[in-house]
């Protein structure tokens, strides 16, 4: 099969949700030693471009996101150990997760899925968390980018407290940091000092990669 | 016109009648108005819940007055939920994970769900509360929508894939749901609620399509609302979530109040169910200054809302969504008083 067909059925597989059909492209993808990197660049993100497109024009909901990324994800699980690190073309990294106080973890969730989808090394380290673990993350990994969530009034005071451990540390001029979540407004951001605000997972990414491009 | 009472204001804003005042709720629970925190013991002790309702009722003088009534999704699952402090209980893990999880669900009968320990905490809450406050107090009960319930039951996420491949699954645990709380709506009405209050995020266009609601929650939501209104109660819907979608829908679910989020304009939303539907909400609590102003911004905020409606009935002021209970009291307070300020003498 041709490099064109096995990207096309790829890019398929994500759009229409079909996770057998991503794991059959990625098995032809080897066979035909196509390059993983490529496979995942301009197959399967390219298909979750599309769905990115459909979801922000009401075109896919939840259920179909939700698809497309298992259908992602399986085509990424076989192309994974194939992909030939290339020198000076690291992903930018992001940590995310729900600050201390909060459980609820959709909205950082579908955040996560199209940050990866978009090219983004995210590193989600949960619900819960505490500024600390936060801090610590972000110097272990030497992430370029904090997202914050909180889906309550009560747990979003805890961003503030992030913000101030990421300057008593020192590291807080090394990574940008972004918040969301359903209590969250610009207002908000800005009183507490963050880099950026958006209003759902679309706006999300398109932030991630403006401050990435800001920073750089 | 002469002053009416809480029950009449209400009455006549959901009819579209003329009212002294726009009828105010405030949602939320407060219960460290008390001096308790919202926990496990919290939610099982009625005594407690009463008499945060009616330290509520005192303090912030609004037109009704929730009292907490839930337990039903736990008694169905035959599951434990953790109780974070200050925070909504949960299932940590899903419950429901498989069809044969689905098949094997009993829907409790009205006496079982009244045996079981919370729930029956909530109805007795309701009684004492009806009780102090007398026949003229609307009180506000709840009754989850059944997609909301489904995520709790399942997660989220895999209740979205659900949908996407497995709908019928979907339809068979939501029936179970919807039983379940129909038998719970008609204990609350029975112990003294006249307001069931349904929301449903996760049937929203912010997470399924406007066809999938129209095939998949649109009537379970409508045989809960047909339940409240053989009950004898009125009900209020909450689509909560990136409404406008379906907002033709939302007619068809016959509650008689559609309680909006700050993503749809209350004066929209005003023009749209003239004379049909009740409206309400109109208190932005993301961006406006419930959380993060003071009382003078708050007052500000309501007179801009109030000058700007169309419609001086037909509506019920209060915030467009549940209010954490870290919202400054006076916030609220500042709040309920505008409205009586600026709503006052309106005709229609």
């Amino acid at each position: 099969m041709s490099k064109e067909l096995i990207l096309k059925k790829f890019t398929d597989a994500v759009v229409n949700g079909d996770e057998d059909l991503a794991v059959e492209a990625a098995n032809e993808a080897i066979a035909s030693n196509l390059d993983a990197t490529e496979a995942i660049v301009d197959g399967l993100s390219k298909g979750m471009g599309i769905v990115g497109e459909y979801f922000e024009s009401q075109e896919y909901f939840l259920p179909e996101v939700i698809v497309a990324s298992e259908a992602f994800k399986a085509g990424v699980k076989i192309l994974q150990p194939h992909i030939k690190v290339q020198q000076g073309t690291k992903p930018s990294k992001i940590v995310i997760g729900t600050v201390q106080g909060d459980t609820h973890d959709i909205g950082k969730n579908i955040v996560g899925i199209m940050l990866g989808a978009a090219g983004f090394e995210v590193i989600d380290v949960g619900r819960d968390v505490s500024p600390k673990a936060f801090v610590d993350k972000v110097k272990e990994t030497n992430a370029d980018l904090l997202g914050l969530s909180a889906l309550m009034t009560t747990s979003m005071v805890n961003m503030k407290k992030v913000l101030a451990l990421l300057n008593e540390e020192g590291v807080r001029g090394q990574v940008k940091v972004m918040i969301g979540g359903a209590a969250i407004s610009q207002r908000y951001a800005d009183e507490i000092g963050a880099d950026g605000y958006s209003v759902d997972a679309v706006a999300a990414v398109r932030l991630a990669q403006k401050l990435v491009a800001v920073a750089a | 016109m002469s002053t009416l009472t809480h029950k009449q204001r209400v009455h006549n804003a959901i009819k579209w009648k003329p009212v002294d005042r726009l009828p105010v709720f405030t949602g939320g629970t407060f219960p460290k108005l008390i001096g308790r925190n919202y926990n496990r013991d919290y939610l099982h002790d009625a005594d407690a819940i009463a008499q945060t309702a009616l330290k509520q009722w005192e303090v912030f003088e609004a037109d009704a007055v929730g009292v907490g009534s839930g337990g039903s999704l736990e008694v169905l699952a035959n599951a434990k939920q953790v109780w974070p402090e200050n925070d909504y209980p949960m299932f940590l893990e899903p419950v429901i994970k498989s069809r044969e999880d689905v098949d094997n669900l009993h829907v409790p009968t009205e006496e079982e769900l009244a045996k079981d320990e919370r729930v029956a905490a909530g109805l007795k809450a309701i009684q004492i509360v009806r009780k102090a406050l007398g026949p003229d107090v609307p009180l506000t009960g709840m009754a989850t929508g059944a997609f909301n319930s489904a995520g709790k039951l399942t997660g989220t996420s895999e209740l979205m894939r659900w949908l996407a491949q497995d709908p019928e699954l979907v339809w068979q645990l939501n029936l179970a749901i919807t039983q379940t709380t129909i038998n719970h709506v008609k204990l609350q009405v029975k112990a003294g609620i006249d307001i069931i209050h349904m929301p449903d995020a996760t049937s929203s266009p912010a997470c399924i399509s406007p066809k999938q609601f129209t095939k998949h929650a649109l009537p379970h939501h409508k045989a809960v609302i047909q339940a409240i209104h053989d009950a004898g109660a009125i009900a209020k819907f909450h689509p909560c979530g990136g409404e406008y979608p379906i907002i033709d829908q939302l007619a068809e679910t016959k509650a008689d109040i559609l309680h909006f989020t700050e993503l749809v304009d209350l004066g929209v939303a005003q023009k749209i169910f003239v004379q049909r539907h009740a409206v309400a909400g109109g208190v932005d609590i993301v961006t406006g200054p419930l959380f993060l102003g003071g009382p003078d911004e708050v007052d500000a905020y309501i007179k801009t809302l109030i000058e700007g409606l169309k419609f001086k009935t037909g509506t019920l002021i209060m915030p467009s969504c549940g209010l954490s209970p870290n919202i400054p009291i006076e916030n609220i307070v500042a709040y309920v008083k505008a409205v009586k300020k600026y709503s006052k003498g309106s005709l229609r």
